[in-house]
């Protein structure tokens, strides 16, 4: 059974927290950013770093940047932070996200039906702690 | 990557500038319960021109963008600061709020400046 862990996003300052989701002590955000790295998408993710920014800091961003994307019936929100080619995954947790997955424009729907996936396996394993 | 990185990247910047055009404008579109059209008719300019600040895209001419400032009753006050600095203070907390230009940003480094010093100093135990 995988381990998660969270850590936070020292990168992104804020009134709200932002931390990334560890899967056996792998940053998912992390890994993403690895990835990208010698890419053109690389300046991008810069982009995505404010926008995260700024909705850690209750500011209000276009609705082509960050979007409610949870879906009905679902408590725990959901959110996608966009750019041109990238998204960045979030779902609510208490004072403010857990970065999930990121990806590519044109991988989001296999993407976000990683987030969910791994969504409920995180917050299984939240409700056996709790017992 | 390191909050230092980020803020060197042009892409902090550019950004930072788009979204502060499209929060002045988005502010004073919904306060006035203008749809898109009636602002872009109201300021002289085209929809997609609109569109496209609304998007956060913002990416013309300099002028365009004193122009719009102005015609909001704003001014676009840039200022040019030492990087290193900047990233100094920015770790004591007190350029987030420099750099919102949607509110009052002066009173609130008033407000975050001292606290920081006293952190800084050791005589303000961590809020």
């Amino acid at each position: 059974m995988s381990e998660f862990t969270l850590k936070r996003i020292d990168t992104v300052k804020g009134k709200q927290k932002f931390d990334q989701l560890e899967i056996n002590g792998n940053g998912q955000l992390d890994a993403f950013e690895e990835a990208l790295k010698g890419t053109h998408f690389e300046p991008e993710l810069n982009t995505l770093f404010v926008y995260m920014e700024y909705v850690a800091n209750n500011r209000t961003l276009p609705s082509t940047k960050f979007r409610d994307i949870t879906p009905a019936k679902e408590q725990i929100k959901e959110y996608g932070f966009k750019s041109k080619h990238l998204r960045i995954y979030v779902i609510q947790q208490r004072d403010g996200k857990i970065v999930v997955p990121g990806g590519l424009k044109s991988t989001q729907e296999k993407d976000i039906r990683s987030l969910r996936a791994l969504k409920k396996q995180y917050l299984s394993t939240l409700k056996l702690k709790e017992r | 990557m390191k909050r230092e990185e980020l803020l060197k990247s042009r892409e902090y910047w550019i950004t930072h500038i788009q979204l502060g055009l499209f929060e002045l404008i988005e502010n004073y579109r919904l306060k006035n319960g203008l749809n898109k059209a009636e602002l872009a008719r109201e300021l002289g300019v085209s929809k997609s021109y609109i569109t496209q600040v609304l998007n956060g895209d913002f990416d013309h001419k300099l002028s365009k963008l004193v122009d719009m400032a102005l015609a909001f009753g704003k001014v676009p006050v840039i200022r040019y600061e030492d990087i290193e600095q900047h990233i100094e203070e920015d770790k004591l907390g007190i350029t987030v709020v420099r750099m919102n230009p949607a509110t009052n940003a002066e009173l609130k480094s008033e407000e975050i400046i001292p606290k920081a010093k006293q952190r800084r100093s050791g005589l303000r135990k961590k809020d």
